[in-house]
């Protein structure tokens, strides 16, 4: 069996605010880019009226207009219909559907690249087919939507749509949806054929064991026990004689698991709370587990057995309710494999249970990390589970589509194109922007880390504070600022990816899907309400 | 005449110009690197999948080497071994004839991913990765002689002198595919098929007339005849003695031989780097090379493994190592009378072999084997409770070996778990609150 890998566990833990505040930072945001955008509106007007008094008077009441129009928009909704179907049929007259031939290029070369072993098959071909879609899609959208409103303005079109009676909220929202159906379409085919391919390409033994979507379910923090320093936390090592956040540290550079030795009385604890009727039909429910061995000693290898040796472990269910051992069973962990134990349902009666691990063999140790080891509660279709991981394709799209819509209104067609890409590739980056920012990541800012380039200076050592590098270094704080404030502006488009979920056989949860859904949503509303006021003031006759 | 025609005709004719010498300077790059042995086709086996892959990166390709050579680091980190593989691949594709991604990758998986991996089978699979990697890396580049040393230094470190390697060999011999494991010999044995690499370099030495790289080119050339003997020492090792393990000892001599008579090239015709002479060819030496001829000798360890493969293959040296053989076996399944037995026979035999051949006397591995075998032999008399000898066995041969306590046999019920009854996490912090409050 393979080793069963994901490095996150509950999607809930990425953000370390707690759920009830998120729509209040985000109302609080919106508010205030929304002074900010009044204020530089505001400034534009009094530019060119010279009046204050007239520039406050026309800003307001564009204001005042704009807001009911964006109220009153499902009322439109037949109008824009009639403009989202333009816009399809635009996209159509532009040969888009041609590009599933240059999508069918990739696939008849992929073949050369496979990987020969069964093990990494799977992910290798789901990440191939995840990228050619997006890497065809998303260019193809960025390109199609930049042109889109510029050439019409330019060529004049635009006219006979404006001069009719239709908001100009309603021809952005109606451009975006009309583009939106044609790019769903076309990612509903491209997923087909990529899960065809999928399908025909993998080994039958791929398909037997890696062509699933497991719903695992994860230990989560205790309320009534807490470790020494008084944290909840989903796993808890007990060490020295209390329970503590990490177990040994045995030196290994992934810090993701902790270790615990053997022949000790250090332990591992797993707490499980659930609702147990889902196991009410079942005999037995399987206890998936991944965990890694470090071994101090490799004893005698010519011994009898020791080309089967690993590590014992003791994996004990204690009920919480009633406090007894409810299961238990040794077995041999070996690197790099998972085990399974097939533990009786009655077990989980309560829905509150605690896991024990030992590592029983003397002088060798057994890591873990909390989500190394889940209850398996489900197992569903990979197929599902592979459009589900196109949501994440779709997402970005829509928003890249908003951006390029909002960035079309005020710049010209080949300029939006840049500025999409550049949200896009900067989305990629935005961990690394906000760690430069922090300064997590070493080498300073763009200034510095050239200097420390042409003199082939280390990271890590001071500069020579001459003249020439504190001016450098004075120029890169005000950069970084520049950098600070664009890294709130960009969204973290590295958050969205589910490919990892689809690859590694485990189910993409509806709530990372919904997390993601608004976040784009809460991204792309204040963008599309922005591009509506800069394209509503501005005069297309020019 | 109008001007926009007469510029057009100057573009055209700049074109033909420009195209023309374009061709020209092409064909004398072409030229010149065919010469020069730095045309791809020169440079080893050419893949379509690799020009492609070059072509779509066009300048970006070192860019892209660096990406991937991140990545594969970063995965390694992650311990995500199955990913590797695919971008090594990616990386020799982008830089087929760059040796050092090559040889550095193979040793990677061979010995550091193979390290993570606890189970036979899976060390196994790690080392047979390694090793098809640079059998690749051999087929795109050709003539690079540190390559094909390091294909054959593959199977014979990896397979023969791990401390698995009595199940390692064991799945060799059993492997089914045949291009990886059946040797020229016609034996499947990590050895013999090491001797093939090993010979196939010395021959691209011979014939390209350069050093290796990697190391000095007297010890380089050693290693077919260092497999051979290896070959015939494993089989020792394993059990298997007679007419067979002869014969090998005496491949493995020929090979010796082979190569004090030959030789390698060297620049200085003088020396041809031979360490094998008749009388009448030594006594016709200079001064300068009879010591040059002695130092090499002494480099390559030359006249021991002459005087040993020449030794183990007579008829006392092989029953000898066969009673030691038996009577070590018997010794760790707890036949101590039949092990003491085994031993007397074998002492008197490895006697006569030790007291003709002084060189066997002052080898490293003999002797530590001698007193391995003398203390083995003395502590089972004493455990027994039996009458010790005047004399040691090896008295004036071998000083004794310093005593360590050791098992007297393996103990098989060591590694078996002993489970120790945890309790649940609050049951212990309950009895850590009872014991503070006792202290209080």
């Amino acid at each position: 069996m393979f080793a069963m890998v994901i490095e996150t566990t509950n999607p809930s833990l990425l953000y370390s605010m707690p759920h009830w505040s998120l729509p209040f930072w985000w109302i609080g945001t919106v508010l205030i880019l929304s002074v900010f955008g009044f204020a530089g509106a505001l400034l534009l007007t009094w530019l060119k009226t010279h009046s204050a008094a007239r520039a406050f008077q026309l800003t307001v009441k564009a204001l005042f207009e704009g807001l009911i129009e964006i109220v009153t928009l499902p009322a439109g909704c037949s109008r824009i219909f009639a403009l989202a179907k333009l816009s399809f049929r635009e996209a159509i007259r532009r040969r888009i559907l041609y590009v599933f031939f240059l999508f069918l290029i990739p696939f008849l070369f992929a073949g050369w690249y496979l990987p020969n072993s069964p093990e990494g098959q799977l992910r290798f071909l789901v990440a191939f087919v995840n990228g050619a879609i997006s890497w065809l899609l998303i260019p193809l959208s960025v390109f199609l939507v930049s042109m889109s409103l510029p050439t019409d303005i330019q060529q004049h079109t635009i006219y006979t749509v404006v001069t009719k009676p239709v908001r100009r909220l309603e021809i952005l929202v109606g451009r975006i949806l009309g583009f939106m159906g044609i790019f769903t379409l076309v990612l509903l085919i491209m997923g087909g054929v990529g899960l065809i391919y999928l399908r025909g390409q993998s080994d039958a033994t791929v398909r037997q064991s890696q062509w699933t979507a497991r719903v695992p379910i994860y230990a989560t923090a205790p309320e009534d026990v807490t470790t020494a320093n008084e944290l909840k936390l989903p796993l808890m090592f007990y060490k020295k004689g209390q329970l503590q956040a990490q177990g040994t540290n045995v030196g290994k550079e992934w810090a993701y698991r902790s270790h615990i030795e053997g022949a000790t009385s250090d332990s591992a604890h797993w707490f499980f709370q659930f609702d147990p009727s889902q196991f009410q039909n079942r005999e037995e429910v399987p206890v998936e587990l991944t965990f890694d061995i470090f071994k101090t000693t490799k004893g005698d290898p010519t011994r009898p057995g020791a080309e089967e040796s690993g590590v014992w472990c003791l994996l004990r269910f204690v009920d919480r309710k009633t406090g007894e051992t409810v299961f238990d069973r040794t077995f041999r962990v070996n690197n790099n494999r998972g085990n399974v134990v097939y533990v009786p349902a009655k077990a989980f009666a309560s829905g509150n249970v605690e896991v024990i691990a030992q590592c029983l063999t003397r002088n060798q140790f057994l890591g873990m990390a909390p989500a190394d080891l889940y209850l398996l509660a489900d197992e569903r279709t990979f197929e599902g589970n592979f459009l589900k991981g196109l949501v994440t394709i779709w997402l970005k799209i829509l928003l890249l589509t908003c951006v390029a819509v909002t960035a079309s209104t005020f710049l010209k067609g080949f300029v939006t194109i840049l500025f999409t890409f550049m949200v896009y590739i900067l989305g990629f980056f935005h961990d690394f922007m906000i760690g430069i920012v922090t300064g997590q990541v070493r080498g300073g800012g763009p200034l510095e880390s050239s200097i420390r380039l042409f003199t082939q200076n280390n990271q890590v050592t001071d500069l020579d504070p001459n003249f020439f590098n504190r001016i450098a270094l004075g120029v890169d704080m005000l950069l970084l600022e520049l950098m600070r404030a664009l890294a709130y502006i960009i969204p973290n488009l590295t958050l969205l990816d589910t490919a990892e979920f689809v690859a590694s056989g485990f189910d993409i949860p509806w709530a990372l899907l919904l997390r993601n859904a608004l976040f784009v949503i809460g991204y792309v509303v204040p963008v599309v309400i922005f591009g509506y006021f800069v394209f509503k003031n501005r005069e297309l006759a020019a | 005449m109008n001007s926009s025609r007469q510029r057009k005709i100057a573009y055209l004719l700049a074109i033909v110009v420009l195209f023309t010498g374009i061709i020209g300077v092409g064909q004398w790059i072409q030229w010149s690197a065919d010469k020069n042995g730095l045309a791809q086709k020169s440079l080893g086996k050419v893949n379509p999948i690799s020009g492609t892959a070059q072509l779509v990166f066009m300048g970006m390709r070192g860019v892209a080497v660096t990406f991937l050579w991140h990545e594969a680091i970063e995965l390694k980190k992650h311990e995500r071994w199955f990913e590797i593989r695919p971008v090594l691949e990616s990386i020799t594709l982008l830089q087929p004839n760059f040796v050092n991604p090559w040889t550095f990758q193979a040793w990677n998986m061979a010995y550091n991913i193979c390290a993570e991996w606890e189970s036979v089978p899976d060390k196994y699979h790690w080392i047979r990765e390694g090793i098809d990697f640079m059998k690749n890396a051999v087929e795109t580049n050709k003539d690079k002689t540190d390559m094909e040393w390091y294909v054959g230094w593959l199977y014979h470190n990896r397979f023969g002198m791990s401390d698995e390697k009595t199940f390692l060999r064991d799945m060799f011999r059993n492997e089914t595919d045949d291009n990886f494991a059946l040797a020229q010999s016609g034996i499947k044995d990590n050895f013999q098929v090491a001797y093939d690499w090993f010979g196939q370099a010395n021959d691209t030495i011979r014939r390209l007339q350069e050093p290796p790289k990697s190391k000095g080119i007297m010890p380089f050339m050693t290693y077919p005849a260092l497999a051979k003997s290896y070959y015939a020492d494993l089989m020792q090792q394993e059990g298997t003695f007679g007419e067979k393990t002869k014969n090998a000892w005496r491949a493995g001599h020929n090979e010796w031989l082979e190569f004090g008579r030959e030789g390698g090239p060297d620049k200085d015709e003088d020396l041809k780097l031979r360490l094998e002479y008749s009388p009448e060819e030594w006594n016709k030496l200079t001064d300068t090379q009879r010591y040059w001829v002695d130092r090499y000798r002494g480099v390559v360890n030359y006249n021991s493994w002459k005087k040993r493969t020449a030794t183990e293959s007579t008829d006392e040296m092989q029953e000898a190592r066969e009673a030691f053989y038996n009577a070590e076996k018997d010794r760790k399944e707890g036949n101590y009378k039949k092990a003491i037995a085994e031993y007397e026979k074998a002492f008197p035999l490895w006697r006569q072999v030790m007291e003709r051949d002084a060189n066997m006397r002052e080898d490293l591995t003999t002797i530590e084997d001698s007193q391995k075998y003398e203390r083995n032999y003395l502590r089972l008399l004493r455990l027994l409770d039996q009458k010790l000898p005047a004399t040691r066995p090896f008295e004036g041969l071998f000083k004794p070996a310093e005593e360590t306590p050791i098992a007297p046999a393996t103990d098989l019920k060591r590694d078996e778990p002993k489970p120790i009854e945890p309790k649940p996490a609050a049951e212990r912090a309950e009895a850590k609150s009872k014991d503070a409050a006792k202290k209080e």
